[in-house]
């Protein structure tokens, strides 16, 4: 059985339309979701049920990187985002190709946040919701 | 990736080598308890543990590691952990001088994150006729990145 190691799948943001990606850094553990609502209707013929809105969120936990590189955003990038409500394009793949897995859409920052513990890394989590889910993509 | 253990060793013997001393002498500094040495005084770099600090970018450890202090001090004492005492102020200063600032360097290869001094506890070895052997344990604990 093939699988994919975490290590390998990063989350990465575009703010330009997808010209240039860069990693987020330094990510301890993401994940995301994709959900429909659902509509149901009773009837005295049974229960009729049909796909709702569709909605994409992602959760992203990490260490800031006070330095990132050309590459690489961190903590004051994201928050950046999150002020000024940036569009972006969101992206997850593993390999480089994303030929074993591979997630994509648009949207933006909605909440971002960090912790500081005595003798601790400063961490930082942010969460990224769809705006369009036209967007959505499991394809490379 | 490279090992942080051997790393973490190699940092405290560099720094407290020659850099401790008793009534004017130096204190001999010996990774591992195998060398239990014929000084009166002694530091070994005793029992050191790592564990992963999961991180999707970087090798990060965090590294824990025992400075044992010892004294061969004369059963009639007032005192018989004064020398440790000394000897622990001394370690202390130098592996962490002040908040968020470490004696400690690891070169080129690791650079080190937030030291901090987890416990300290001192003990009595063992009681002979001739004297008794007393330690302190300080134990030490950081993260390290691999560069």
């Amino acid at each position: 059985m093939a699988t994919v190691n975490g290590n390998a799948f990063l989350v990465e943001l575009s703010a330009d339309s997808g010209s240039t990606w860069k990693s987020v850094v330094c990510e301890t553990d993401s994940s995301a979701s994709f959900e429909s609502s659902t509509n149901s209707v009773t009837t005295k013929c049974g229960t009729f049920v049909s796909a709702g809105e569709k909605s994409g969120t992602a959760e992203y936990n990490g260490v800031v990187k006070s330095d990132p590189a050309a590459g690489e955003l961190s903590y004051a990038e994201i928050a950046g985002y999150w002020k000024a409500d940036t569009s972006l394009k969101f992206r997850a793949q593993s390999p480089s190709d994303g030929t074993d897995i591979f997630v994509a859409m648009d949207g933006t920052v909605t909440s971002v946040g960090h912790a500081t513990a005595a003798g601790e890394f400063v961490t930082f989590s942010w969460s990224f919701t769809c705006s369009d889910t036209s967007t959505i993509d499991f394809t490379p | 990736m490279k090992d942080p253990i051997k790393a973490t060793k190699q940092a405290y013997k560099n720094l407290l080598t020659n850099a401790v001393s008793y009534n004017g002498s130096i204190i001999p500094v010996y990774i591992g308890e195998s060398s239990k040495a014929d000084s009166n005084y002694y530091i070994i770099i005793g029992n050191i543990s790592d564990e992963i600090n999961p991180n999707k970018h970087i090798f990060s450890s965090n590294v824990t590691v025992n400075i044992e202090l010892y004294a061969k001090v004369p059963n009639i004492s007032t005192d018989h952990f004064a020398q440790v005492d000394v000897m622990a102020e001394q370690v202390l200063e130098l592996v962490i001088p002040s908040i968020s600032t470490t004696g400690l360097d690891y070169g080129s290869v690791f650079e080190v994150k937030a030291v901090q001094r987890r416990s300290s506890e001192q003990q009595t070895v063992e009681i002979t006729e001739a004297g008794r052997l007393v330690t302190r344990t300080i134990t030490f604990i950081q993260t390290i990145n691999q560069l």
